[in-house]
């Protein structure tokens, strides 16, 4: 022992290699002295050998024992599990291989879907104690949720529930940076933010309420994010000044890394503060109040419900502080009407990303959770089916003296290396996929830049999705493991009767079943209702429309007072630029984007005749002449809006058909007058035409006939956010760069991106086309895996009942009636899963219809062509296994061992 | 070959080997064909147990095995007491005796 001790320096790990020839040695040197007792009383050598070899009983059981008594026995007996392992799944390398790719499939699409949920809305903003931050907002009497303006900040501030209070206005500028222009997300802080929030610096210092003052110096603080790759981290940073519009801010300070903003997806590289923003709406004086988001940290042992009570207990006080001094009556009634809400902002506010796509990912998350159980049902039914072929050989293991429980550790052990492989290529794929898809979403909807990544929720959510598959499969081993070693596993071969030893395997193909057909049902669904949305008659023909959305360079308004004066007459002539430009059929301005929103929403109210307190709730969208000839919808009645200063004596408006009828006969109303919400300008206006019906809003596909109520771009230019130009080419084909080169002529403005109106609405339906593509994919999936569960299954038992099929037949059974029997029991256990599986479909309707468009579940057309398809499927992976047993020649089956 | 075979109770291999250990090393073979001379062929020990308690009883330390050569001049393991063993085959002793006085008392009386 001492000597090969000394020689050998990893006694540990070569310590089994030795163990086991010792054992050899010891047991077999024992054999020989007893044999040579028998030799000494007169048997010759092979009869005392023999008897020596009964009278020891099982070699195999005496060195499994021996193993087990050794301290290093576990990890002896884990090598060599796993490398057993290892040989068995790379003797079957297509099992091996179909179980790691649906694993990888199951594992990583659920992956992405989570680390995008995990993104959206698990994620805290990286700002001291965020559990305790509120989200403070009004809500108007539609329901709509608003900011509140910033005057609310200083009553809120001497609140007690609250502990601190921070107003922020975010905004995209065209920010110039070491004489680059880049358009930047900048938030406008108010002074209390930084304390607030705690957010920690880098560098320098914070915004301090001494800078958010009207007339104080123009600070910036900018992130670290920004610091590293714009200026190159650079030391000096402090001091250096950057341009946003007609100002020079001199930064003042840098953020520690990971903070990059409060609004999800959309970071704000560049803060500063609230009252020194540059101004950059054309709306006269410069505003000292502005909409905030209002973010507010509880004060210590405030809950969400008392801190709402509070401001509730205020409402009538912080909204008399807030109103802006130059609303007018009516504006002042409905903001002072306005009842207050608050919600948490632990991960930050949202612009739109959560509103959007909350929905379409908890559904698709389903999808996928759905997937992973088809596919780990599928796993355990195609281990049973093999475990079943492998019964000889686990019977030989049995008899040389393995345990049950053996048996178990190594089918177990073989499903935890399939299941760990799968895991790590999900999780590399998935993470890689959910990058991919955000990335292209970004590019579709406006560069939103979402971190999808490793942190600890995502890691916990692998962990428990490995646990609950490894798990799955732990059992099925253990159980297939106690039924083989009660089995007479080596007398099976060849002679079994159909459908013995199958009921767990069936029962997994039945879940299986059922499952795939709620997908598939499901899927075809989401492809009806797609294939609707795409039918609906929008009022306009979109092809060859594109859209712009022009910004101003930095300075480009310059100060306000001056862009009054300048706007119109600007606007006219850049019309008349571009419409002279060769291939362009027609081009107009208006203030929202079609199929992005639809304008906003305002109560139309008639001033004359019987319906004049008759108000109806109606979408404003301000237009230039040429909006209805460009998207190619036309003016029912009346005339179209004109461009010429001054050609129109009183300012206009244009009704949608569906609105106009509400007040009456369309013809009727022209030359009538009515009034639109609360904004001074739009209090008499007069009915100059009533437009075709149009749908510019795919939120919501129940109303194509939405009430619009059509504003003069020339008349109302006062109109917040920037103007987006509507171009209709006569060929397919857009000249970018001749449009480009007009803007920037101008000196005002450039268009950072044009995008066709078609691509537009595909992007408004793009969630219900994904759920369409990827319910689809599983689809297939589930079937196909379907398949081969049922072929499995069915070979199986073919070849385990040759002998009986053989004898069936040369007793002179019919091929028909060998075929009737392997199809009964198939047709039994499909029609049993359809049942369960139309029951689940009908279960899941209800998470179904928010998606789904002029289709319901119970569409009796798609139920059949699913159950249909569904019976195709088992009918194929039936196929080939009575086929064989068909062939069977009963001379072959009867010898047949 | 024996008159009739007895089953050993559980634990009391250990005490056996012991016990035959206690008089010098011996090998595997060796502790089965002592025990089985000693009771007369009425005790036979299942080789398939042997070593298994062999091993057990090296893990517990209370006996330590050797390389060494056997009668046939192959390498075979020889085992011998350790003084842990030594005080555990006292102890077993002492509960044998106890036990089947015990046993001895009840079976007179009843």
């Amino acid at each position: 022992m001492s000597w090969y001790r000394l020689l050998n320096p990893l006694p540990l790990v070569r310590r089994g290699a030795y163990r086991e020839q010792d054992l050899a040695d010891e047991l077999s040197a024992h054999l020989d002295l007893q044999a040579r007792k028998h030799q000494a009383a007169g048997l010759d050598r092979e009869e005392a050998y023999r008897r020596a070899r009964i009278e020891f009983g099982s070699f195999e059981e005496a060195r499994e024992s021996c193993r087990d008594v050794s301290r290093w026995s576990w990890l002896d007996a884990a090598g060599r599990n796993f490398r057993h392992s290892l040989r068995s799944l790379a003797r079957n390398p297509a099992f091996a291989a179909v179980s790691i790719l649906l694993l990888t499939f199951g594992i990583g699409a659920n992956v992405a879907v989570f680390s995008t949920i995990d993104a959206l809305f698990l994620r805290p903003l990286p700002v001291h104690d965020p559990g305790q931050l509120v989200e403070i907002f009004s809500v108007d009497k539609r329901g709509t949720l608003t900011d509140l303006f910033s005057g609310v900040l200083d009553p809120l501030s001497r609140n007690r529930a609250f502990s601190g209070v921070c107003g922020v206005a975010t905004h995209y500028d065209a920010v110039e940076i070491d004489k680059a222009v880049q358009t930047v997300g900048t938030a406008a802080f108010s002074g209390t933010c930084f304390q607030t929030l705690g957010i920690s610096m880098e560098l320098g210092r914070a915004i301090s309420p001494a800078d958010d003052r009207i007339n104080a110096e123009p600070v910036a603080v900018i992130t670290d994010a920004l610091w590293r790759s714009r200026f190159g981290a650079r030391a000096d940073i402090l001091g250096r000044t950057i341009r946003i519009g007609t100002d020079e801010y001199t930064i003042i300070g840098v953020t520690r890394r990971p903070f990059t903003g409060l609004l999800l997806g959309f970071p704000e590289p560049v803060m500063i503060p609230l009252l020194a923003q540059p101004d950059f709406t054309p709306s006269g004086a410069r505003p000292t109040t502005y909409y905030v988001s209002i973010l507010a940290r509880r004060a210590p042992g405030v809950s969400e419900a008392k801190a709402l009570a509070s401001i509730r207990a205020e409402r009538q006080a912080l909204l008399e502080e807030s109103v802006p001094h130059h609303f007018n009556a009516a504006r002042r009634r409905e903001y002072l009407e306005r009842s207050l809400a608050l919600g948490s902002a632990r991960s930050g506010l949202d612009y739109f990303l959560r509103r959007r796509f909350g929905e379409p990912v908890f559904a698709i998350f389903v999808l996928c959770a759905a997937m992973l159980l088809i596919a780990c049902v599928n796993l355990c039914s195609l281990l049973l089916a093999r475990s079943l072929r492998r019964q000889r050989e686990i019977g030989i293991r049995l008899a040389l003296g393995a345990g049950g429980r053996h048996i178990a550790i190594i089918l177990a052990l073989e499903n935890v290396i399939l299941v760990l492989i799968g895991a790590i290529c999900g999780v590399v794929g998935g993470i890689a996929t959910a990058r991919l898809i955000l990335a292209r979403g970004s590019q579709v909807f406006g560069n939103f830049d979402l971190a999808v990544g490793f942190d600890l929720r995502v890691v916990l959510f692998v962990l428990a999705a490995v646990g609950i598959l490894i798990a799955a499969f732990v059992i099925t081993s253990v159980w297939q493991a106690r039924r083989l070693s009660h089995a007479d596993a080596m007398k099976q071969g060849g002679r079994g009767i159909i459908a013995s030893h199958t009921a767990g395997q069936k029962i997994l193909l039945a879940v299986q079943i059922s499952l795939t057909l709620a997908l598939v049902a499901g899927s075809a669904l989401f492809a009806a209702s797609v294939r609707n949305m795409y039918r609906i008659d929008f009022g306009i023909e979109p092809q060859n429309v594109w859209i712009a959305r022009l910004d101003p360079v930095p300075g480009g308004y310059r100060d306000p007072a001056y862009w009054k004066r300048t706007a119109p007459p600007y606007y006219r002539d850049l019309l008349n630029q571009i419409e002279a430009l060769p291939d362009i059929a027609s081009a107009a301005f208006t203030d929202a984007t079609p199929f992005q929103n639809a304008g906003w929403r305002a109560d139309v109210i008639p001033l004359e005749g019987d319906l004049s307190a008759h108000s109806i709730d109606a979408h404003v969208i301000g237009v230039s002449d040429n909006f209805f000839r460009t998207l190619g919808n036309g003016i029912m009645a009346g005339e179209d809006f004109q461009r010429a200063p001054g050609a129109q004596q009183e300012p206009g408006v244009i009704l949608s058909e569906s609105l106009a009828r509400q007040f009456g006969d369309t013809r009727a109303l022209i030359g009538r007058h009515l009034r639109i919400g609360t904004q001074p300008d739009l209090q008499r206006l007069k009915i100059t035409g009533v437009a075709r019906d149009m749908d510019m809003d795919l939120s919501d596909l129940g109303n194509t006939h939405p009430a619009l109520a059509f504003i003069d771009f020339w008349q109302h230019q006062n109109l917040e956010g920037y103007p987006v130009l509507l171009i209709k080419t006569r060929s397919a084909v857009l000249d970018a760069d001749a449009i480009r080169r007009v803007v920037a002529r101008n000196g005002h403005e450039f268009i950072q991106r044009f995008s066709a109106v078609t691509s537009e609405i595909d992007n408004a339906l793009i969630e219900n086309r994904f759920l369409a593509w990827l319910s689809g994919a599983f689809s297939l999936l589930a079937l196909w895996m379907t398949a081969v569960g049922l072929f499995g299954l069915l070979s199986y038992q073919v070849s385990n009942c040759t002998a009986e099929i053989g004898i069936r037949l040369a007793l002179g059974a019919r091929p028909s009636q060998i075929a009737h029997r392997i199809l009964a029991q198939i047709t039994r256990l499909v029609l049993f899963g359809m049942m369960i599986g139309i029951a689940l479909t009908f279960a899941v309707q209800k998470l179904l219809t928010a998606f789904l468009y002029g289709v319901t579940v119970y569409n009796p057309l798609i139920l059949i062509a699913t159950v249909l398809v569904l019976i195709l499927v088992a009918a194929i992976a039936a196929l080939i296994p009575t086929r064989r047993a068909l062939r069977i020649d009963p001379v072959e089956a009867l010898r047949h061992e | 070959m024996p008159r009739s075979r007895l089953d050993l109770l559980q634990g009391t291999l250990d005490l056996l080997i012991l016990r035959t250990l206690s008089t010098g090393p011996k090998h595997g073979w060796a502790v089965s064909e002592r025990i089985q001379q000693i009771s007369d062929g009425v005790l036979q020990v299942n080789q398939g147990s042997l070593y298994p308690a062999l091993h057990r009883l090296e893990q517990q330390r209370w006996i330590k095995a050797e390389w060494g050569v056997s009668e046939l001049g192959r390498r075979a393991r020889f085992y011998q007491l350790t003084p842990a063993g030594r005080r555990q085959l006292e102890i077993e002793t002492n509960e044998w005796s106890s036990l089947a006085q015990a046993i001895g008392k009840v079976l007179k009386m009843a």
